[in-house]
């Protein structure tokens, strides 16, 4: 009998994954861990990322503190990441305001992080050729970029912003075997829905409008080993929505 | 601190009202007749923006007052 490699495993491969200290984030680095992946996470608390770093499965992993709003932190990164055959983009922060009290600060503070950093970061790596022939890079993105919730212009146009900028990167790096793709999860429960809700958003509604509940980490984490595993090769530039059913009533393509 | 008259034009710029209203510190919050989720929020982001201070949807709950809020920001 042939040993015939598992192609939804992730042993042998070695991911980056940001925004590792909480959330969705660390919630994948787990799970790429799990998965048989090596693991380089970065966040920007070094306390949060030490523990999630203790929760990774197997070993050989590496934990950077690193603020990738910065380019050094970027630039820190991407000096200590060895051959990546993936990347999950899952930094990001979030914080509602109403239109009409949006600034240039605020809007600044949202773009850096969940625009630009994944961007610059992407840059960085393919500039020193640290991503494999054949990687998969992943935004993790957020149904708001089509759904628009309630005072989250800036994040949800930071989030939709995510969506040209990989289309166009993946027509550029196809020609290597690359991949490149978003998912775009709905409400999950995390720190951040936690700190949106009290920043004054009533989300109770919006959590009973979706079929199956809320989601949870791990339901984003095991989309993104997919997307990461040489299972979905032939998947690129694909926008994948991950919502428990929320958005379906929504048109929101229209 | 702004003094409570320029607290009241930053909060009636916050709150949007579209119809004119006239706020004293004494007027009660859930009395206006645009006092919603969103107009509370405006407030939250207001007082984090233009106070550097934090406050929830629970501490709205617990204040009565345009004075009151005031004091809360103080």
């Amino acid at each position: 009998m042939s040993v015939v490699q598992d192609p939804f495993s992730l042993s042998g491969k070695r991911v980056l994954v940001t925004g590792a200290s909480s959330g969705i984030g660390r919630q994948i680095a787990i799970t790429c861990s799990q998965m048989g992946a090596q693991v380089v996470i970065s966040g920007r608390n070094p306390e949060r990322l030490q523990a999630t770093a203790a929760a990774l499965h197997g070993e050989g992993h590496i934990a950077i503190t690193a603020d990738l709003s910065q380019q050094e932190g970027i630039d820190q990164l991407v000096a200590v990441s060895d051959t990546l055959h993936g990347v999950v983009h899952a930094a990001g922060i979030s914080k509602l305001v109403p239109f009409r009290l949006i600034n240039k600060q605020h809007l600044t503070d949202i773009f850096d992080s969940n625009t630009f950093a994944p961007m610059l970061l992407t840059r960085g790596l393919l500039a020193k050729k640290r991503i494999a022939q054949n990687g998969s890079i992943l935004f993790i993105s957020a149904l708001s970029s089509h759904s628009g919730a309630l005072a989250t212009s800036a994040y949800a146009a930071s989030k939709s912003a995510l969506l040209g900028a990989m289309r166009s990167l993946a027509l550029e790096i196809a020609k290597q075997g690359m991949r490149v793709n978003c998912i775009a999860p709905g409400y999950v429960h995390t720190p951040m829905l936690d700190g949106l809700g009290q920043g004054g958003g009533n989300m109770d509604a919006l959590f009973d409008l979706t079929p199956l509940g809320m989601g949870e980490p791990e339901d984003v984490a095991y989309a993104s080993v997919f997307y990461l595993a040489d299972a979905s090769r032939w998947i690129t530039r694909n926008y994948f929505i991950l919502d428990g059913g929320l958005s379906t009533p929504m048109d929101i393509y229209a | 601190m702004d003094n409570i008259d320029t607290f009241i034009e930053k909060f009636i710029t916050a709150v949007d009202f579209q119809e004119a209203v006239e706020i004293t510190p004494d007027t009660i919050l859930k009395d206006l007749p645009e006092w919603d989720s969103l107009a509370a929020l405006g407030v939250i982001v207001l007082s984090d923006m233009e106070y550097g201070k934090t406050i929830t949807g629970e501490h709205l709950k617990q204040v009565s007052t345009v004075n009151d809020l005031y004091q809360l920001l103080n």
